[in-house]
């Protein structure tokens, strides 16, 4: 009889008898890690000077009143006080959350699934695999004016497959209700084929002996993805959700080019409203007032996957 | 051969010296000015043509012209002039200029570039009123407009015909309530079947909602500023009445849905739109599209028992505040020659300038293009009824509140609630 339990003690052992152990540095360790932190440093100086100076940059100067013309003046936290209290801000942080649930969760899903479908072997697999990548190697930019057409109310490609079913002259950009949901179906037909990928990588990885052995046991096809392929993909998992969340997160494209962030301010994405806020009306400080916001829920938020999946990984062993 | 290697080696010597006292000589002398627009075509062709004439002309001044994407223009500029390294004489709508006048980012002009010695003599040189904008303490801070413009509609003579309606006036403008009928028995709307066309066609972006809508908030005999107190005033019965007619349009008469709108211009001279509100900029880019389409020109609509008034805009020449004297003097000298055009920047880009220019054989600069133009003297009448929009310095906020007021109602939301948050919006920004 089948135990996931015993499996994932298993796997557990196996990862201690092959994990990392701590043992006293010798010359040659120092050596290699001395040649380690040179060739690191390049990656350091860039990521010093294209992310963490901006960074702080950003921090410094929401903390003023900046209009790009004049010379920043400081204003302490009235750029956080009137953030909190603008209603564009709650109503884009309302519009992110809602287009974050709409795109990464089909995302998961979908490419989860398809992972699956294609860590099997079938007739012209490379071809079908190929055709569902591409979306990901196109740029995003012709994606959305792609679906710009795609979603025309007229005489679009969606209207040729509407019509028959009897829905004539549907207006996904720009009625309030569908909006959102027509920038979330272009993000998720984009999106998913690249986290499928990492998904599939994850997949080919685990031994087949695993589910060699637990089919011996009598575990079924539900039983080893729940007892075995979860368990292992857990990292992927967790990698796969703090990207993609952080993409949905940060998506500018489709609604800049696609709604303008209408109609009215539902599809006015967070991103959108601060590029408004930045380099429309050319309030810096305000601007990035807004990104620390983000930058800060973004970081709670992937602090809290990681504790979430951590603590799953220690309890179950796996990972 | 080591002697004349030696010969070799001091003639080597002495021509590069020679070379680099000529160029540090000719250096001193030269004043580079760097130059910003945008990159409409036909006017990037023309600035390049006439700087290529100016050097010739002015060996002291080396001209470097660079041309920004239309769609991010503003964003582009601003940014270089907040890096310190914006350029010297750049081109800007003058909708900016109350920011750009806060943040003393424009020069003064200088008068004896162009020949005269006071502003006032200055000023008189341009069609009158076409200079309020740029005018600070009496000073004037432009070098003149490159592009003066007003509204007035573009129609589909053909689908007039089609639709049995009798061709507008070009010179006496319909109601708005007129127009609403025209336009269902333009867009033939019928249950049930896709749509042909857009009664109307407009760009739905920030600026052309203030373009739009404030010349028919004035109609009513409101406004969205205040020009005594400088106070937003969206929450009033003629705001109200100009989105009532727009979310009309758009659910009673079926004659306009911005959803069926792919590029406005391109949907007008594919017959896609039957009415294109634009400027005399549109003629030459509609025949350009469809050199078959048979089209004309009716004024702006006014609201029944309105005044006429119609919108102004310009794009303007300026010298930038903050450059060295000498490139200032040198961009006053370029902005004089650029201005001195006015009959090319009509031929190759149909920008009509405000400058008064006479050309060689006697005709005023606005009987030759009247002349080479028919159509434009129908914009004559929006023209004299023109005033210019708003100055606020939170311009793009109050017409981003605008356009999202216009989204919504055309999507058929409570009016009255659309202009609560509006005014709330508008508030915020001050």
């Amino acid at each position: 009889m089948f135990s996931g339990g015993r499996m994932v003690n298993i796997l557990h052992e196996k990862s201690w008898k092959t994990g990392l152990r701590l043992r006293p540095r010798s010359g040659s360790a120092m050596r290699e890690a001395r040649w380690g932190l040179i060739f690191a440093a390049p990656a350091v100086f860039f990521f010093t000077i294209f992310f963490v100076y901006p960074l702080l940059w950003a921090g410094w100067i929401s903390l003023h009143d900046w209009g790009l013309l004049n010379t920043p003046t400081w204003n302490g936290l009235e750029n956080y006080q009137r953030l909190f209290s603008d209603r564009q801000f709650w109503n884009s942080v309302g519009a992110t959350i809602q287009y974050t649930l709409l795109t990464v969760v089909p995302i998961w899903l979908l490419a989860f699934g398809l992972a699956l479908l294609f860590r099997r072997s079938f007739p012209l697999r490379r071809t079908y695999l190929t055709l569902v990548y591409l979306p990901a190697v196109v740029s995003l930019t012709v994606w959305c004016l792609l679906f710009l057409l795609i979603y025309q109310p007229s005489y679009g490609l969606l209207t040729a497959v509407t019509r028959p079913l009897g829905f004539e002259n549907v207006r996904w950009l720009n009625d309030l209700n569908l909006a959102m949901p027509s920038l979330a179906l272009l993000s998720v037909i984009k999106g998913t084929p690249a986290y499928m990928v990492i998904y599939l990588a994850g997949l080919t990885s685990i031994p087949n002996d695993y589910y060699e052995a637990a089919a011996i046991d009598g575990a079924g096809p539900m039983q080893r993805t729940l007892y075995i392929t979860l368990p292992i993909m857990r990292p992927v998992i967790l990698y796969v959700s703090v990207l993609s969340i952080l993409n949905a997160f940060q998506a500018f494209s489709p609604a800049y080019l696609l709604t303008q962030g209408g109609p009215g301010s539902a599809t006015r994405l967070l991103p959108l409203f601060i590029y408004e806020q930045g380099f429309s009306y050319f309030r810096m400080g305000y601007a990035s007032a807004a990104s620390m916001v983000m930058f800060i829920a973004l970081l709670l938020l992937t602090l809290f996957q990681f504790r979430f999946f951590g603590a799953r990984s220690q309890t179950t062993g796996a990972g | 051969m080591h002697r004349l290697f030696r010969q070799f080696a001091v003639f080597s010597a002495s021509t590069v010296v020679l070379a680099g006292l000529s160029i540090s000589a000719s250096a001193q002398e030269v004043v580079t000015l760097n130059y910003l627009t945008h990159d409409f075509a036909p006017a990037v062709a023309l600035n390049e043509e006439l700087i290529a004439e100016f050097e010739a002309a002015n060996p002291d001044i080396d001209v470097v012209y660079e041309a920004e994407p239309n769609d991010n223009y503003e964003q582009s500029l601003l940014t270089a002039l907040a890096s310190g390294a914006g350029p010297d004489v750049f081109w800007a709508g003058d909708w900016l200029a109350p920011q750009f006048l806060e943040n003393n980012v424009l020069a003064p002009v200088d008068p004896t570039a162009y020949g005269v010695s006071t502003q006032e003599e200055f000023m008189g040189l341009f069609a009158p009123g076409s200079l309020d904008a740029f005018v600070v303490d009496g000073q004037v801070h432009s070098g003149g407009v490159s592009e003066y413009n007003t509204f007035s509609l573009l129609y589909n003579v053909d689908q007039f015909i089609e639709a049995g309606l009798e061709l507008p006036s070009a010179t006496e403008p319909m109601t708005w309530e007129e127009f609403a009928v025209v336009a269902e028995a333009l867009a033939r709307p019928q249950d049930g079947q896709p749509r042909e066309r857009n009664a109307i066609g407009f760009f739905i972006v920030p600026i052309w909602s203030v373009l739009i809508m404030e010349p028919m908030i004035r109609q009513a005999g409101g406004e969205i500023v205040d020009p005594e107190t400088g106070a937003i005033t969206l929450n009033t019965p003629e705001v109200a009445r100009v989105l009532q007619f727009f979310q009309d349009l758009r659910l009673e008469q079926n004659a306009y849905d911005p959803a069926f709108q792919v590029s406005v211009l391109d949907d007008f001279a594919q017959g896609r739109v039957s009415a294109l509100i634009a400027g005399p900029w549109a003629i030459s880019i509609t025949r350009q599209l469809n050199p078959e389409l048979n089209f004309a020109v009716m004024p702006m609509p006014v609201f029944d028992g309105g005044e006429r008034v119609t919108t102004l805009y310009s794009w303007a020449w300026y010298v930038n505040a903050r450059t060295t004297p000498e490139r200032q003097a040198a961009g006053w000298r370029f902005i004089e020659f650029l201005t001195s055009q006015a009959d090319r920047w009509w031929d190759q880009a149909a920008y009509i300038q405000a400058r008064e220019v006479t050309l060689d054989d006697g005709t005023s600069i606005a009987d030759y293009r009247a002349q080479t133009e028919p159509l434009l003297a129908d914009f004559a009448g929006d023209f004299a009824a023109g005033r210019f929009q708003f100055r606020s310095t939170a311009y793009y906020e109050i017409a981003n509140v605008l356009l999202r007021a216009l989204t919504r109602a055309l999507e058929g939301e409570d009016i009255a609630l659309i202009l609560e948050d509006a005014q709330a919006e508008a508030e915020a920004t001050q």
